[in-house]
């Protein structure tokens, strides 16, 4: 159980996917003019990132590990996470349609996500099991949102302030994310790796 | 060798094929019917994404019009065949369908007409030039002529003169605002198609440093206020603005304009374009 909640803390805060590994930086930067749509990308790439790390673990368990073609997972992931989120969306469009409202057009966009492709290899290089593996997704996903959120957050109070023109939009979200960035890596010690 | 490269290709293969037959059956299994209306709206919408009525893009349109949330007028592309059988679809009446319109270049300060203080080399765009500190143009509301206008343009009716001057084809022309907007100086405006008149100038600075910067500017003379018999024609800071509710066509003042700013439409001929 320790060893569980040591890797999810690890996955969402230490190892932090946008502000420590640096993946998923297009939303980080795109999506967080607003708390609402951040907090819905976050929801829907928290969603995506486990269902594909379960999937990869799987798919490369019971299929590459066992042929010997594991040089092959990345082409097999990016399939294989196409159309899981084509399905997904299929799923929830049909299931939950305010849920599909609400994320659908996230939901498309997260297909094409660096940190989705990341963690399905992260996962298969790793060597956990299953539910390791659903553990480290569901920290990675909640730490996806947590930044995404933050993010948001900072950049909304930062419309009513006067900067210098050179600073504003996306140069100051750069060197916020920057900070932020050094911020989480006070994490460091908090778990031992 | 061979047998990998056989085995990988099967798996992937095999792959590809159960995934996709997945996804088939989920499509069967979880479809949802979508309005039909919306496609057949789609059909009649010009398809050119253009955003002017502010729904992303025409497929956008088409769903927000069967929602109810816009209104039909919004499309400025439609010609009014259209319109009128989105009104009967949707099963509203087709209400007063604006005039068309189309855009106007409100300047004739060209290469060779207006005076050039410095040489702007940077990133050739209109809306890049006009954040550099001094205008490299003497006049500051003219024309650029780097031809943003005719880059936003998606239909291909606005293109760059000899000049460096952008010409409007007015009857490619839908009027979606797309040139108004881009244009960092306000030179080009959405005008009825039918307009007897348009003043060719947008400086409202006073008549001396006007000609000191352009030789076809607007002085501000009030030569054509005084020929107007309608008085359709006032000064606003220094730059003539025709009520064209008043104003009759009679070209009066576009005969008194010293610097020919103001310049007539060939409206019988357009008259003849548009019953035709």
């Amino acid at each position: 159980m320790k060893e569980m909640l040591l890797l999810l803390v690890g996955s969402a805060l230490v190892n932090n996917f946008v502000l420590v590994r640096f993946l998923g930086i297009c939303p980080f930067l795109g999506m967080t003019r607003q708390l609402d749509t951040a907090l819905g990308m976050g929801l829907a790439a928290s969603l995506v990132l486990v269902i594909s790390a379960m999937a990869s673990w799987l798919v490369n368990t019971y299929i590459l590990a066992v042929l010997n073609l594991e040089f092959m997972q990345i082409v097999v992931f990016i399939l294989m996470i196409a159309c899981l989120v084509q399905l997904l969306e299929m799923v929830l469009r049909k299931m939950m349609p305010g849920l599909y409202q609400a994320m659908g057009i996230y939901l498309a966009l997260i297909t094409t996500n660096c940190a989705i492709m990341g963690i399905a290899l992260l996962v298969v290089g790793s060597g956990y099991t299953f539910w390791q593996t659903t553990v480290f997704a569901i920290g990675a996903g909640l730490g996806f949102t947590l930044a995404l959120v933050m993010m948001a957050g900072i950049r909304e109070e930062l419309e009513f302030v006067d900067v210098p023109p050179a600073a504003k939009g996306t140069s100051l979200a750069l060197l916020i994310a920057g900070i932020m960035s050094m911020g989480f890596l006070g994490f460091a010690g908090l778990v031992p790796m | 060798m061979l047998k990998e490269m056989l085995l990988a290709s099967g798996v992937m293969g095999g792959l590809g094929i159960i995934f996709a037959a997945g996804l088939a059956w989920a499509a069967g299994k979880f479809s949802v019917d979508s309005d039909p209306k919306v496609e057949l709206l789609s059909s009649l919408l010009p398809g050119a994404n253009c955003g002017s009525c502010g729904c992303s893009g025409c497929s956008g349109y088409a769903e927000a019009l069967v929602a109810g949330t816009v209104s039909v007028d919004a499309c400025n592309v439609c010609d009014a065949e259209a319109k009128q059988e989105i009104c009967s679809i949707l099963g509203v009446e087709a209400s007063e369908l604006g005039k068309r319109q189309v855009a106007k270049v409100r300047c004739r300060g060209d290469y060779s007409l207006a005076r050039w203080v410095a040489r702007y080399e940077g990133a050739q765009d209109c809306r890049a030039a006009s954040m550099v500190g001094s205008s490299p143009k003497g006049c500051r509301e003219g024309c650029l002529g780097l031809g943003t206008c005719t880059t936003v343009c998606t239909f291909g009716a606005i293109t760059l003169g000899e000049d460096h001057l952008p010409v409007v084809d007015e009857e490619k022309c839908t009027g979606c605002g797309a040139c108004a907007a881009a244009c960092p100086r306000h030179v080009i405006a959405i005008m009825d198609y039918d307009a007897p008149l348009v003043v060719r100038c947008n400086s409202h600075g006073r008549g001396r440093p006007v000609r000191e910067n352009c030789q076809v500017g607007c002085l501000g003379c009030r030569a054509c206020v005084k020929a107007c018999e309608q008085d359709a024609i006032t000064m606003v800071y220094n730059l003539a603005v025709v009520d064209l509710t008043k104003c009759i066509g009679c070209g009066a003042c576009a005969e008194k304009c010293p610097s020919g700013c103001i310049e007539m439409s060939q409206i019988g001929e357009k008259k003849e374009i548009l019953t035709a």
